[in-house]
């Protein structure tokens, strides 16, 4: 009744007084738009008798908070060199959710708009309407923002919102010579926990002409003199550096250009002497030289990670850091020196007993253990020759100290290790993988005659051949590990293995009986030579392999694939990560 | 005197329950009124929860009866704990393979009764089917019939217009 009352009320008198066509079309607007509202009342009202409805408002904003999940990481932090930096900036998308939320109906829409934590992650031009709803809607709550240096009211617009600033992705763009940049990370920002300053591959390629001369530039971040970052991230291709006391950061990730020396040589050492409780670090393109300078001590450090940096820098950069026994050590696509090293290696504080050398397609991956720590090699060559797996193994004793190493593990594919072998004075334990292609088979076959008849390996004792194929595929790999058992048994001074394991691998569809035919052929062969034998068969590992990920790494972004590696372990049964740690 | 172990819940509806006190203690809201009520026979009345919606809640509670130590686990990192706590069995994405009344329904009776398990498996069985949908695909949805008028919709358009600014 209410309804046609209001109907009544609408309709336009067309013959009255002062007439004109003028005055009814605006009568008759009007009362378009009243019946639109009355209307829209209408189904508004109608909506509350929707099921959907029932839910409180407190429910319905749990749901729109779940659906509008906010990422607190970034995706793509160590991609920022191959970015532009609007699509740095959009890495951290939004959940385009929001938007549809708040277009459904106006029930949904109040409660999307009462709803702060929707409203608190801002990818919006600085000054534009969008960013200043969301700023707006997001009433009081911590903000993170993500933005380029190139928008328009940055300054300004950060400025307003630095009290609430949690975290702040910032793509840095234009000349090195604008101030635009570290006036902007001088904003005001008490409580901000991560920020990710990346410069743009445009800002570091018209950096490398300018800066090498120029000083570094201390900066005092978001106007703290002790920062209360936890997680920070920076491409170094200008030359400033944050001065701040970093006295809560935990995650650091630092990008150096090796072509501004001034921040790589001594401004780094400062930085990290600056962040005591340091967890993460993770260094790319380190340009280091020199045995002198300041010692810093990362008491706290869980994870240590070199990056496209040359041992020529690791080896003295890592000499100058205190670091617990424990934390492991990564070095991943990492050239080898070309001189050799001035510097300790970097297992100097406690040698490695155990080396595992697996290739496997274009990728290279070393494992080495300590009483205490890990470390990891890992690199995939590439088609400019830059990353050489012959060099990097050849070269390995440059770093780290081969001859203290017990046990050996050779999965090593095509690449030549031949040269590395003089360097074991201590291997007691042999492990050798036939990869199974015909040229992995040559190698396998050089390390069987090298250690046979060049004398490497002296201390052997325990030997492990893992083969893939049918005998028939491998026995050439068979007839040189047999000779090569014949021969140290029988040199003066005898040098005989006393234990022998064959392994053949995923032999699971193969009859018994030929395997057991097998198995007896190698057995003839090999058991004379040694005091203890045994063939055993090993089933094709099930499960993902293991990453090297310290825990807590990924927390303020996510680390790309080529910084947590897949161990290429050998097959163990019922254990794919071949008995190498995980780092945690 | 009966099992001290169990007790009886009583639907809107008058229809009984008979079940464990550890069950029962998923509720919060439930828990406060026994510890209140020490040990009694009495049953215990659920005025705004139907006997079909109750019996969804109890089979639910039952099939979570070992998962409170997990549900009050600590927080991982704090502030978006309550989003990944919120994981969706098959078991649970079957249980809400009902119509959206009876769904609902159990939403509200878990927010009632203070199940937090229950209402944030809930929500997050209805957020998993709004994602990915458009405005219109949710009102289609839910039978939600589009109440904005003509000013409103033209603001709407323009936050539209949003993700093409930047």
């Amino acid at each position: 009744m209410a309804s046609l009352m209001s109907l009544e009320s609408v309709r336009v008198p067309i013959y009255g007084h002062g007439f004109s066509a003028e005055n009814v079309c605006s009568q008759v607007q009007k009362s378009v738009d009243s019946v639109a509202d009355l209307l829209s009342a209408l189904r508004e009202h109608l909506n509350t008798f929707n099921r959907v409805h029932r839910l409180p408002p407190e429910l319905l904003s749990l749901i729109f908070e779940m659906i509008a999940h906010i990422p607190n990481r970034h995706e793509d932090i160590f991609n920022f060199d191959k970015l532009t930096s609007e699509e740095y900036t959009r890495a951290r998308p939004p959940s385009s959710g929001i938007a549809t939320i708040a277009h459904v109906c106006k029930r949904w829409r109040a409660v999307a708009l009462s709803t702060p934590s929707l409203w608190t992650y801002v990818s919006a031009l600085p000054g534009s309407d969008q960013f200043r709803a969301y700023v707006e809607r997001s009433l009081s709550l911590p903000l993170s923002v993500s933005v380029g240096t190139d928008a328009p009211h940055l300054q300004e617009s950060l400025s307003s919102v630095g009290p609430r600033l949690r975290r702040l992705d910032l793509a840095i763009n234009g000349s090195v010579e604008d101030d635009i940049h570290t006036s902007v990370l001088r904003i005001e920002a008490p409580s901000v926990r991560c920020a990710t300053l990346m410069c743009s591959p445009e800002c570091s390629s018209e950096v490398l002409e300018v800066v090498v001369s120029l000083e570094v530039e201390w900066v005092e971040l978001f106007g703290q003199r002790k920062s209360s970052l936890e997680a920070l991230a920076l491409s170094l291709a200008t030359n400033w550096l944050p001065s701040n006391t970093f006295t809560q950061l935990t995650h650091l990730v630092l990008s150096c250009n090796p072509d501004i020396l001034s921040t790589s040589r001594t401004g780094l050492l400062t930085l990290l002497a600056n962040a005591p409780r340091l967890e993460f670090l993770h260094i790319l393109r380190l340009w280091y030289s020199g045995t002198d300078g300041m010692t810093v001590a990362l008491d706290h450090l869980r994870s240590l990670v070199f990056d496209s940096t040359h041992w020529d820098s690791v080896l003295p950069f890592f000499a100058r850091l205190l670091i617990p026994a424990a934390t492991p050590v990564a070095v991943l696509n990492a050239p080898p020196m070309a001189v050799a090293p001035l510097s300790p290696p970097l297992d100097s504080s406690s040698s490695v007993t155990s080396l595992a050398i697996y290739s496997k397609g274009s990728t290279l991956q070393i494992n080495a253990k300590s009483a205490l720590r890990d470390y990891l090699l890992h690199g995939e060559s590439d088609c400019d020759g830059f990353y050489k797996f012959d060099d990097i193994v050849c070269s390995l004793h440059d770093l780290l100290s081969l001859s203290t190493v017990t046990s050996l593990t050779l999965s090593h594919g095509d690449v030549d290790v031949v040269p590395l072998l003089q360097h074991f004075h201590q291997v007691s334990d042999l492990e050798l993988h036939s990869s199974g292609s015909p040229h992995g088979r040559t190698t396998v076959q050089e390390v069987l005659q090298s250690v046979e008849s060049d004398g490497w390996l002296p201390a052997l004792s325990s030997f492990t051949l893992r083969v893939h194929g049918p005998i028939t595929y491998e026995i050439s790999i068979l007839g040189a590990a047999a000779q090569m058992l014949r021969t140290r048994a029988r040199m003066d001074p005898g040098h005989p293995v006393r234990r022998v394991v064959v392994q053949l691998c995923d032999r699971a569809r193969d009859p018994a009986a030929r395997v057991a035919y097998e198995s007896d052929k190698i057995r003839a062969n090999f058991a004379p030579h040694v005091e203890e034998f045994e063939v055993r068969e090993v089933p094709r590992p099930t499960g993902q392999p293991k990453r090297w990920m310290v825990e807590g790494a990924e927390k303020y972004w996510t680390l790309y694939d080529r910084a947590k590696p897949e161990y290429l372990g050998p097959w163990h049964s019922g254990d794919s990560s071949g008995g190498w740690t995980d780092g945690r | 005197m009966g099992d001290s172990n169990r007790l009886t819940l009583v639907a809107s509806d008058g229809g009984k329950f008979v079940v464990d006190k550890e069950v029962v203690q998923m509720s919060v809201l439930l828990k406060n009124m026994i510890e209140d009520l020490g040990e009694t026979d009495e049953s215990i009345p659920i005025p705004n929860v139907t006997s079909p919606v109750l019996t969804k809640v109890i089979e639910f509670c039952e099939n979570h009866r070992t998962d409170a130590a997990r549900t009050d686990g600590p927080n991982v990192d704090g502030d978006d704990a309550r989003m990944r706590t919120a994981v969706v069995s098959d078991w649970d994405r079957q249980f809400f393979d009902v119509d959206q009344d009876l769904m609902f329904e159990i939403i509200v009776a878990a927010n009632y009764l203070d199940i937090k398990s229950l209402v944030d498996v809930g929500c997050k069985v209805v957020a998993d089917m709004i994602k990915g949908k458009s405005p219109q695909e949710i009102r289609d949805l839910f039978d939600i019939v589009n109440d904005f008028s003509p000013e409103e919709e033209a603001a709407l358009r323009k936050e539209n217009e949003w993700a093409n600014d930047r």
